[in-house]
């Protein structure tokens, strides 16, 4: 169910805040092999329920997530609830403080459940996590959720809650909802506040919201966004409403097909999930266009260079490698050795890129590819073919996302179909800066 | 010993890996000219807020 729907329940009085917090905890326990959550605060949740109550029964309506259960990603800060960032690291850390957009939802009237699960300190596409359980894919226990935010999308889909907060540093938003089959939006770099999150890359990193349509993001989104002056990389431009999303034709709407990159190296039934969209694109009024993009593959490895860089230099005074999961510490090692020209170099060619897409925006108003190549893998699969060759199912699984977050535009994973199996497909809608309530027109396009 | 021998093999591959990214990188880095400047971390706009 949508945040609409369950707001109208509890706006009539069919339904009370602590009745949907006592069925979302339910849910939650029903399905906890899912491993989809590391804390869940029940008494917490039931007694802010309680409250929100009150404030009902007073005519006092916070707005439209008044009384809507959510759960956030353990690396966002919640006070006096500990945050793990996933990590033996964290294992013990209670915030003092509460993350900007923690308060944000909570003055919205959220009300939090839990902490997500995720892969080790983000850094990482499975959230096959050894130190608190791997995340499994609700579509199909046997599969990974997809990471690092595996936790948050997996929530939705198991129909625990209706949104989620995760983080986006080289596709952890858009990964899981890919596999997962729900919506997760990366906004643009500055436009959501990262204050009181841990940090994994400070120049690739964003927060965002996932739920299960575009009207909810965008719910999310006018609550969230905006202006912190904690946060020195928040940008301070005024914003739209992005819900309710504004409905019309797509008439006069360029949607630009990239020729190269985005369509190479994808399965067969991804692909065709994708073509199918477009299609209903065309028929909804949008003038479909091929595009030639720049090249995604240089911006992917100037992506890696500065993300070794950067999480390296928060985990480089460790030296107990029994603190890390082998995967995690491996990233660490191989952070260890680049070297600073290098990472100030892809910082400079990051300015290239920027160049090239704002180019690319005065040709095109959006952009479609797959958010995955693949649907989500086994959880015993660590590479995957296309064709003749294999790829390691990490790389496999961030390489149509991480250039967007080099390049700070925003991009919407939405759903799109399943393949064979019964498991989801998604697709990204990538659009120029700022242009969030653009794409979400798009993606409630293809819902209707 | 053992564990000594899978420590180095395993910085071995890091090596090679970051090698790999490396021979992939350097013909990025010769596109670049002296007008290319990073994009900066910091902003005007944050350092206003730094002296307010």
């Amino acid at each position: 169910m949508t945040i609409g729907e369950w707001g109208a329940l509890l706006r009539s009085r069919k339904l009370s805040c602590v009745e949907l917090v006592q069925q979302t905890l339910a849910q939650m326990k029903a399905v906890e092999g899912l491993n989809m959550t590391i804390t869940v605060t029940a008494e917490q949740a039931l007694a802010e329920a309680a409250l929100r109550d009150e404030e009902l029964a007073k005519g006092i309506d916070r707005g439209p997530l008044h009384g809507i259960p959510t759960a956030y990603k353990d690396i966002f800060y919640t006070r006096g609830v500990r945050t793990t960032g996933g990590s033996l690291l964290y294992a013990d850390f209670v915030p003092d403080h509460n993350a900007t957009v923690v308060d944000r939802l909570a003055n919205a009237g959220a009300i939090c459940v839990g902490k997500a699960n995720l892969h080790e300190l983000a850094y990482g596409a499975t959230s096959k996590n050894p130190h608190y359980g791997s995340v499994r894919n609700p579509c199909n226990p046997g599969h990974i959720a997809g990471g690092s935010s595996g936790g948050s999308a997996a929530l939705i889909a198991a129909d625990c809650v209706p949104f989620t907060l995760g983080t986006d540093t080289g596709g952890s938003i858009r990964i899981p909802a890919s596999y997962c089959g729900v919506f997760g939006l990366k906004p643009t770099y500055g436009r959501v506040s990262r204050h009181g999150v841990l940090p994994l890359a400070f120049s690739l990193d964003h927060v965002g919201p996932l739920a299960s349509c575009a009207e909810d993001i965008g719910l999310v989104m006018n609550v969230i966004a905006g202006h912190d002056a904690k946060d020195a990389s928040s940008g301070d431009r005024p914003f739209p409403q992005f819900s309710p999303i504004r409905m019309s034709d797509l008439k006069g709407l360029r949607v630009g097909i990239p020729r190269s990159f985005y369509f190479q190296r994808v399965h067969d039934e991804v692909a065709a999930a994708v073509g199918n969209a477009v299609s209903d694109l065309r028929k909804n009024g949008a003038a479909i266009l091929d595009v030639d993009i720049p090249d995604m593959e240089e911006a992917n490895t100037a992506a890696r260079i500065i993300q070794f860089g950067e999480a390296t230099s928060l985990y480089a005074h460790h030296q107990n490698a029994n603190l890390f999961g082998e995967d995690v510490w491996a990233l660490i090692q191989q952070g260890r050795l680049i070297q600073a020209h290098e990472y100030v170099n892809a910082q400079r060619i990051r300015t290239l890129f920027r160049r090239d897409f704002d180019r690319l925006w005065t040709q095109v108003d959006a952009v479609i590819a797959p958010t995955t190549p693949i649907s989500a893998p086994k959880l015993s699969d660590t590479t995957v073919a296309f064709g003749n060759e294999r790829e390691d199912v990490r790389i496999a699984s961030t390489r149509l996302c991480r250039a967007i977050n080099f390049l700070g535009e925003p991009s919407l994973s939405i759903p799109c179909g399943k393949d064979k199996a019964g498991l989801p497909i998604g697709m990204q809608i990538i659009g120029p800066l700022f242009a969030e309530a653009r794409l979400l027109q798009i993606a409630s396009s293809l819902e209707r | 010993m053992s564990d000594h021998s899978e420590e180095q093999e395993a910085a071995a591959q890091n090596h090679q890996i970051v090698e790999r990214l490396r021979e992939v990188f350097r013909p990025s880095e010769l596109r670049l000219t002296h007008e290319v400047e990073p994009l900066v971390i910091f902003t005007p706009a944050s350092l206003e807020k730094e002296v307010e």
